[in-house]
C-alpha cells in the first residue's frame, strides 16, 4: 500500500517512513541489542528459546484478543479461561484414570478426544461472550469480565479448589517437547500467528473482520452479517484460550485454577503496542507477535541482570505506557499527512 | 398491465417520528428509465423517502411497490438485492479500507477456499472507476482520498450492483464541474440501459439538465409531479416555498442598538471566504443556508469549537481570542448547537444539573456544590421558560424534544450569555414548541442580547430575523432585509439560482 506513495519520495524520507512505520522492529532490535550488551546470556539460544516460550502463551492468547480487537471489542476472560482449560483438561484425564482407562490413548476416551472437548468449551464460553455482545449489544469489557469472573469459578470449583496433578504423558510433547531446538510452544504459537495472519490478509472472512470494525454501518449496508462475525472472533479468541489451558497444564502436568491470572492484560496490552486499534479495524498479527517478543525480551533481561520482580513490574507497566504512546503518535502523525 | 410502466410505486406512505410527521400521505411513482428528480426544502421529507426506499426505516402506513409487486424491505441489505440501490449523502465507506476493498464489502470475489481474489475485485473495480475519467488511487485507505475521489468510490459501488433503480441523495454538493459532467454522462449511459434513476438535488439548474419528472414535496407532502420540460426554475421555487402555514411569529418592539459581536474577515475551516458580520444589541440576525452551505460550520468559529484561522472576533470592541468552546462561554458567547443530543446536554443527568452546568463554578463553595442555590437557579429559569418536566430531578432525556431545547436555552440565559448562536433551535421540535421557543428567542433579544439564529426553514428566519445573511457553498453570498424581501428571492440566491 505505502510502496507506491514511498517510490516519489527520496531515500532520507523513505527511511523516515520506515522508522515511522516499523518502530516497533526497531524497538525490538535496539532492545536486543541493548540486552546482548548488558548480559553475555542473552544471546544464547537456551535463552532465546526460553524467551520465546516464556512469550508463546500470552502469544497465542493476544491473537485472539487481535481478532476481537479488529471488530471493535475486548476480552477480559482469556485468562480465566486458560485456567479452566487447563483444569477441565486434569480433570477429565483423572476421570479417565479413575475410569481404569488407565491408557490415556485408549480408544475409550482417547486424548485427542479430550483435546477437543476442551477447545470445544473454550470456544462456547467465547460464543456465550460473543452472542451477549453482538445480539444483546452489550459493552463488551462487561460481559467478558463476568465471564472471566465466571470462568475463573468454574475452574476451582471443577478442581475443588486444589491443584489437580497427573495428567500423564501423552501431552508431553506438547508442553516441553521439541522440534529441533524449537521448544513446541513457540511452534504452536508462531504457527498459529502464522495462519490468523493470512487469514486476516487473504481471506473473505478476514477482511469481512476488517470491514465489521471499521465500520460497522458500512458493512451492514454492504449486507454483511456483522453480529456473525462479531461472534465468530469471540469464539477463536475463546478456542485459543482453551489452547493455552492445554499447553500449560501439559507443561506442568497439572490443572492449576489458579494458573494465567493477569494474562488477559498482558495480552491486551500486546495487542495495543502491536498497533492494533481497540476500536476497530486497524490492525494486524504481525504487530502483535513482535509486541509479544518486546515485552517477553523486557522481561527477561531484567530477569537477567537480576531486577528484583516488584520494580520490574513497575519497568514493565512503563514501557506499556511508552509502546502505546509512540503507537498513538504515529497513528496521529500519519493522519495529519493525509490532511 | 398498466402499471408495468412503473418501476416503482409508493402509494400513500406515512411515516412519523416522535413529534414529527415527515411523511403525510405521500403518493410517488416512478417510470422505468426515467429521470426522476426529488427537490424541496431541508424538512421536506426528501431523506425520510430516501431511507424508507432503501430499506433503512420502516413505513407506517401505505406501500411500496416493485415492478408492480408490494415489497418490504427489513433492511438496507434486501432492498440492494430487490434492485434498489443509494448513493448516500454522507458516504458508507469504511474509511480504512481501500477503494476495491469497500466496492465489494459483502461480496468478494474469491476462490472455492475462500481466499480472496484480490487482483480480479481490483480490474473490475477499475472497470467500475474508469468510466468517471478521474484517477482514483486504489491501493490507498479511502480515508486519505479527497471527498470527490471518495464520492466516485461510492458511486461506483452503487452502479456495481446492477441495480433497477439507482438513488443519487444530492450527489453534486461535493463534486467539481467536470467531475459533475462526468456524473451526468453516467447518468445517461444508465437510463439507455434501462436503469431508473432518483435524483436528488439541491441545484434547480441539473434537474433542467438531466430530469424527465420532477416531484416537488413541501412538509411532508407531495406538492406535485410534473414533466420537468413542463415547468421553469421560478414555478419549482414557488412550489417548494408554498404558503406559509398560518405560522404566527412573536412581534418585535425594542430596536437593535450599539454593537455587540462583530466578526471580521474569518477564515475557518470549511468556510471557502472570509466571513464577516455584526451582530447588535437585542437583534437577530438570521443566516440562511442549505446543507453543506457552511452555517454549522461558521457557527463553530464564532463559539470557538473550531480553529479559527485568521481574522478577528470582537465582544462590544473588546478583541477576542475564542479558543474553545469554555473560552466562549466565560466571554459570554454561547452556542446552541445543531445537535443537542450530543452536544447540547448530558442527557442522563437531570433537568437542574444541566441548566446550571456552566455557572457550577460560581455556585460552588470549597468545591462542593451548593444543591440549594442550584435548584434555587434552576428553578428561576425552568419556570421564566416554561419546561415541563416531571421535575427539577428528572433526567432530560426523558424531555420531549422541545423541552430539551428549552434547557439548552435555560442553561445559556442562567450564565448571563450576551450573545447566543442557535444552530437549527427548532430541529426535531413539534409545531407548538416551536413557537414557544420563537418567544423565548424574541424575548431573549428584547432583554438585550444579541442572537444569530441559523436556520434552513426559511419561514422562521424571515419571521424572527432583523436581518438575514444568506449562505451558499461556503461563503456568504448576500444580506437581506426581511421585510422587503420574500422567502423565493431568498431561496433562489441560497441556491445559487440567477
Amino acid at each position: 500500500m505505502t510502496h507506491d506513495i514511498n517510490k516519489n519520495r527520496g531515500g532520507l524520507a523513505r527511511i523516515v517512513a520506515f522508522v515511522r512505520e516499523q518502530n516497533l522492529l526497531i524497538i525490538l532490535i535496539a532492545l536486543m541489542i541493548i540486552s546482548t550488551i548488558a548480559s553475555p546470556v542473552f544471546f544464547t539460544v537456551t535463552n532465546l528459546m526460553n524467551l520465546a516460550r516464556q512469550a508463546s502463551y500470552t502469544g497465542i492468547l493476544s491473537i485472539g484478543m487481535t481478532y476481537v480487537a479488529l471488530t471493535g471489542g475486548l476480552d477480559l476472560s482469556v485468562g480465566a479461561v486458560a485456567a479452566f482449560g487447563g483444569v477441565f483438561l486434569a480433570y477429565m484425564f483423572h476421570y479417565g484414570l479413575y475410569s481404569g482407562y488407565v491408557v490415556t490413548l485408549s480408544p475409550m476416551f482417547p486424548t485427542p478426544v479430550i483435546v477437543l472437548v476442551t477447545l470445544l468449551s473454550g470456544a462456547l464460553f467465547g460464543a456465550f461472550n460473543g452472542v451477549l455482545i453482538a445480539k444483546a449489544k452489550l459493552a463488551p469489557f462487561i460481559v467478558s469480565l463476568g465471564t472471566m469472573v465466571a470462568a475463573r469459578g468454574m475452574a476451582y470449583s471443577l478442581a475443588g479448589g486444589r491443584t489437580i496433578f497427573g495428567i500423564g504423558p501423552s501431552l508431553e510433547f506438547l508442553g516441553s517437547g521439541y522440534v529441533g531446538r524449537f521448544p513446541v510452544p513457540v511452534l504452536i504459537w508462531l504457527g498459529t500467528a502464522l495462519l490468523a495472519q493470512l487469514v486476516l490478509r487473504f481471506t473473505v472472512y478476514g477482511r469481512r473482520i476488517y470491514a465489521v470494525g471499521g465500520d460497522e454501518e458500512s458493512a451492514r449496508l454492504s449486507g454483511v452479517n456483522v453480529d456473525l462475525y462479531k461472534i465468530s472472533a469471540y469464539v477463536i479468541s475463546g478456542a485459543l484460550a482453551a489452547l493455552v489451558g492445554i499447553m500449560m497444564a501439559a507443561r506442568l502436568d497439572q490443572g492449576e485454577p489458579r494458573q494465567a491470572e493477569g494474562w488477559e492484560l498482558d495480552a491486551i496490552a500486546a495487542t495495543v503496542i502491536g498497533g492494533t486499534s481497540l476500536s476497530g479495524g486497524r490492525g494486524a498479527i504481525t504487530g502483535t507477535v513482535m509486541a509479544c517478543f518486546v515485552l517477553a525480551t523486557i522481561t527477561n533481561i531484567l530477569n537477567l541482570v537480576g531486577v528484583h520482580p516488584f520494580p520490574q513490574q513497575v519497568a514493565k507497566g512503563a514501557i506499556i505506557i511508552v509502546g502505546i504512546l509512540m503507537q498513538g503518535l504515529a497513528g496521529r502523525r500519519s493522519k495529519k499527512a493525509n490532511m | 398491465m398498466a402499471d408495468s410502466q412503473y418501476v416503482l410505486e409508493m402509494d400513500k406512505v406515512c411515516k412519523s417520528f416522535p413529534g414529527v410527521k415527515a411523511l403525510d400521505d405521500v403518493t410517488f411513482s416512478v417510470k422505468r428509465g426515467d429521470c426522476h428528480c426529488l427537490v424541496g426544502q431541508n424538512g421536506a421529507g426528501k431523506s425520510t423517502l430516501i431511507k424508507i426506499l432503501a430499506g433503512a426505516y420502516p413505513l407506517d402506513l401505505g406501500v411500496v411497490r416493485l415492478d408492480g409487486r408490494q415489497v418490504t424491505f427489513r433492511s438496507p441489505d434486501q432492498a440492494l438485492r430487490m434492485g434498489i440501490s443509494v448513493l448516500y449523502q454522507e458516504l458508507a465507506l469504511n474509511p480504512y479500507f481501500n477503494a476495491v476493498e469497500n466496492i465489494f464489502i459483502g461480496r468478494e470475489l474469491s476462490n472455492r477456499w475462500g481466499i480472496i481474489d484480490y487482483e480480479r475485485m481490483k480490474r473490475e473495480a477499475a472497470d467500475l472507476i474508469d468510466p468517471f475519467g478521474v484517477h482514483v488511487n486504489l491501493n490507498v485507505p479511502i480515508r486519505e482520498l479527497s471527498v470527490a475521489q471518495q464520492q466516485i468510490v461510492a458511486l461506483a459501488k452503487a452502479l456495481s450492483f446492477d441495480s433497477k433503480v439507482v438513488v443519487f441523495d444530492e450527489p453534486s454538493a461535493v463534486l467539481t464541474t467536470e467531475e459533475l459532467e462526468r456524473l451526468f454522462a453516467i447518468i445517461m449511459r444508465l437510463k439507455q440501459s434501462g436503469v431508473t434513476v432518483i435524483y436528488i438535488s439541491h441545484r434547480l439548474e441539473e434537474i433542467f439538465r438531466i430530469g424527465d419528472m420532477v416531484t416537488v414535496l413541501r412538509d411532508g407532502r407531495v406538492v406535485g409531479t410534473t414533466p420537468v420540460a413542463e415547468v421553469t426554475q421560478p414555478d419549482l421555487v414557488r412550489m417548494m416555498v408554498g404558503r406559509d402555514v398560518g405560522m404566527e411569529f412573536p412581534a418585535r418592539k425594542g430596536c437593535p442598538s450599539e454593537t455587540y459581536l462583530e466578526v471580521a474577515n474569518v477564515r475557518a475551516p470549511g468556510l471557502h471566504s472570509e466571513a464577516s458580520l455584526v451582530v447588535r444589541k437585542g437583534e437577530i440576525l438570521g443566516i440562511f443556508g442549505l446543507v453543506g452551505s457552511g452555517r454549522t460550520e461558521l457557527a463553530h468559529a464564532i463559539a470557538g469549537m473550531s480553529r479559527v484561522e485568521y481574522g478577528e472576533i470582537r465582544l462590544k470592541g473588546e478583541r477576542l481570542s475564542i479558543q474553545s468552546p469554555a473560552d466562549g462561554i466565560r466571554k459570554g458567547v454561547a452556542l446552541l448547537p445543531e445537535n443537542r443530543k450530543d452536544e447540547g446536554l448530558v442527557l442522563g443527568m437531570s433537568v437542574a444539573e444541566n441548566t446550571t452546568m456552566p455557572i457550577w463554578r460560581r455556585i460552588q463553595k470549597v468545591g462542593l456544590l451548593d444543591r440549594r442555590e442550584l435548584r434555587c437557579v434552576a428553578d428561576t429559569y425552568v419556570n421564566k421558560l416554561g419546561v415541563k418536566t416531571a421535575g427539577l430531578d428528572y433526567p432530560v432525556r426523558n424531555l420531549s424534544g422541545g423541552n430539551q431545547q428549552k434547557v439548552v436555552l435555560a442553561k445559556w440565559l442562567a450564565a448571563n450569555s450576551q450573545v447566543l448562536i442557535l444552530d437549527e433551535p427548532t430541529r426535531g421540535v413539534d409545531i407548538g414548541a416551536k413557537m414557544e421557543i420563537y418567544r423565548l428567542v424574541v424575548d431573549a433579544a428584547e432583554q438585550g442580547l444579541g442572537i444569530v439564529l441559523i436556520s434552513s426553514e426559511l419561514g422562521e428566519v424571515l419571521g424572527l430575523a432583523d436581518r438575514v445573511l444568506v449562505m451558499r457553498a461556503g461563503c456568504i453570498v448576500g444580506e437581506f432585509d426581511p421585510r422587503e424581501v420574500d422567502q423565493e428571492t431568498i431561496l433562489a440566491r441560497a441556491m445559487g439560482v440567477a
